[in-house]
C-alpha cells in the first residue's frame, strides 16, 4: 500500500523532533546540526526529521520540518500531498505563537492539508491550554489538543484528533455536496 | 537640491529582485507625474510607495534634465515636500509593524465585501485590492498586481486582519467544499481502520 505522509511543523524547540522519535517504529533519520544562533538550544534540525509507523498495515511516513525562517522553502515542500499536519507549539512560550501562527498559514493556505495544533509542556505551570492556545490561532477549540510529545499514548492521541477531524471535514462536506456520494475504489474499502 | 527646479529626475537602481527605472516629473516643488519602468502611477497610494522605496535606495545612478513646464507629464500636482514627510511617516509605521507582518506568501481572502469607509490609505489599497481579495491571494501575489512593495501590502494586510475583514484561507476545508461538489470521493474506511488501529497503538498494543 501507498505510504501515508504526516507533517510535523513547528517554531524551533516546540517538540518535533521528541514527537517523530516518540511515534516513529524505524530509527529516526535527522538532520540535527549545531546552532549557530541563540535559538535556545544546543542544536537544531536543518533540513527534517524522517520516521515511519506501521497503523493496520497502513504505512505512515512521519516527516517533522525545520523551525527557523530560512529554511520555510521546506514546508511547502515536505506537506504536498500529505494526509494531515499537526503543528507543535511549546505552552510555555507565547513569544513562539506568532512565528507558529505564521507557519500553520503559510503552510494551510497554501497547501490543502487538513491540521490539528499540538500544545507541549502541559505538565508544567504556568502554561497555555489547548482551547486558549486555539482562541489565539482562531480555530475551533477541537483543532488544539494538549500533549506530552515524550509519551507514545499522547503523541497517538494527537493523530486520533487529526483522523477525528478529517472525517469529520470530509462527512461535512459529503453531507454538503449534492446527489449520490459513491465512496468505493479508496483502499482498504 | 532640486527645489525649485523644473525638469526631469532620473534614477536607476537595484531594488530586491529586479533593477527598475523612475522618472520624476518636477515642476519646482511640485511632481506632476511619476514614471517607474515607463508606467505612469497615477494615485498617492503608489506614488508614497515608490517614494518611500527610493528613500530606501542603497545605490544607483540618477540624473536631472531641466525641461519647461510644458514638456512635462500632468497627471498629478503633488507638493514634493509634502510627500517626502508623509514618505517618512510610512517608513515609521513599517518600522513599528514590520516584525508583524504575516509571510508574504500566506493566501488571505476577505470575510465579506466592506461595506463602511476605512481610514486613510487603507481605503485607496482596499478598492485596489477588494476583487483579488475576495478570492484570495497573498501579499507577494496582490503586490505584482498592484505595482506595490511587498512590504506595503503586508502593512494593509496587517490592518485589515486587525480590522477582523482579513483572513488566512484554509485551503483544505475549501478544496474539500469544492471536491464534494464536482467529484465526490470519500475514504471513510481507510481512516476509520487507521483510526481503530491508532486507538489500539495508543493502549500499547502493536
Amino acid at each position: 500500500m501507498k505510504p501515508l505522509k504526516l507533517v510535523v511543523a513547528g517554531p524551533v524547540a516546540a517538540g518535533k523532533t521528541t514527537f517523530v522519535r516518540t511515534l516513529s517504529e524505524t530509527a529516526v533519520v535527522d538532520t540535527d546540526e549545531v546552532a549557530t544562533e541563540a535559538i535556545g538550544k544546543a542544536s537544531t534540525t536543518v533540513a527534517m526529521d524522517f520516521g515511519t509507523l506501521d497503523v493496520g498495515g497502513v504505512p505512515l511516513q512521519l516527516f517533522g520540518t525545520p523551525g527557523q525562517d530560512r529554511f520555510d522553502f521546506m514546508w511547502e515542500i515536505l506537506s504536498e500531498g500529505a494526509l494531515g499536519l499537526v503543528l507543535l507549539v511549546h505552552g510555555q512560550r507565547p513569544a513562539d505563537f506568532p512565528r507558529a501562527r505564521d507557519i500553520l498559514e503559510f503552510i494551510t493556505s497554501r497547501i490543502p492539508v487538513p491540521f490539528v495544533i499540538g500544545v507541549t509542556h502541559q505538565d508544567l505551570e504556568p502554561v497555555w491550554r489547548p482551547d486558549e492556545v486555539a482562541d489565539y490561532f482562531g480555530v475551533e477549540h477541537h483543532q488544539a489538543v494538549g500533549l506530552d510529545a515524550t509519551r507514545a499514548d499522547s503523541a497517538v492521541a494527537v493523530l486520533l484528533r487529526l483522523l477525528a477531524l478529517i472525517e469529520e471535514q470530509e462527512g461535512a462536506s459529503v453531507a454538503d455536496a449534492p446527489g449520490p456520494t459513491p465512496s468505493a475504489g479508496e483502499p482498504g474499502a | 537640491m532640486l527645489a525649485n527646479r523644473t525638469g526631469v529626475l532620473r534614477v536607476e537602481a537595484a531594488v530586491p529582485s529586479r533593477w527598475r527605472r523612475y522618472e520624476l516629473h518636477l515642476d519646482r516643488d511640485f511632481l506632476t507625474a511619476l514614471y517607474v519602468d515607463e508606467r505612469a502611477l497615477n494615485d498617492v497610494m503608489l506614488v508614497r510607495d515608490a517614494f518611500r522605496t527610493l528613500v530606501d535606495l542603497q545605490e544607483g545612478s540618477f540624473a536631472f534634465e531641466n525641461a519647461a513646464a510644458s514638456q512635462l507629464g500632468a497627471a498629478m500636482r503633488l507638493p514634493v515636500k509634502q510627500l517626502v514627510l508623509s514618505t517618512a511617516t510610512a517608513i515609521d509605521e513599517l518600522a513599528q509593524y514590520r516584525s508583524r507582518f504575516p509571510h508574504p506568501d500566506i493566501v488571505f481572502q476577505l470575510r465579506q465585501p466592506v461595506a463602511e469607509h476605512l481610514p486613510g490609505d487603507l481605503e485607496l489599497f482596499y478598492l485596489r485590492a477588494e476583487a483579488h481579495l475576495m478570492r484570495g491571494c497573498s501579499a507577494a501575489e496582490l503586490a505584482g498586481i498592484l505595482y506595490l512593495s511587498v512590504e506595503e501590502v503586508q502593512l494593509q494586510f496587517y490592518k485589515l486582519r486587525a480590522a477582523g475583514r482579513l483572513v488566512p484561507v484554509r485551503s483544505y476545508a475549501r478544496e474539500a467544499r469544492e471536491a464534494a461538489w464536482t467529484a465526490p470521493s470519500r475514504r471513510p474506511h481507510l481512516l476509520a481502520r487507521l483510526r481503530e488501529s491508532l486507538a489500539r497503538l495508543g493502549r500499547g498494543q502493536r
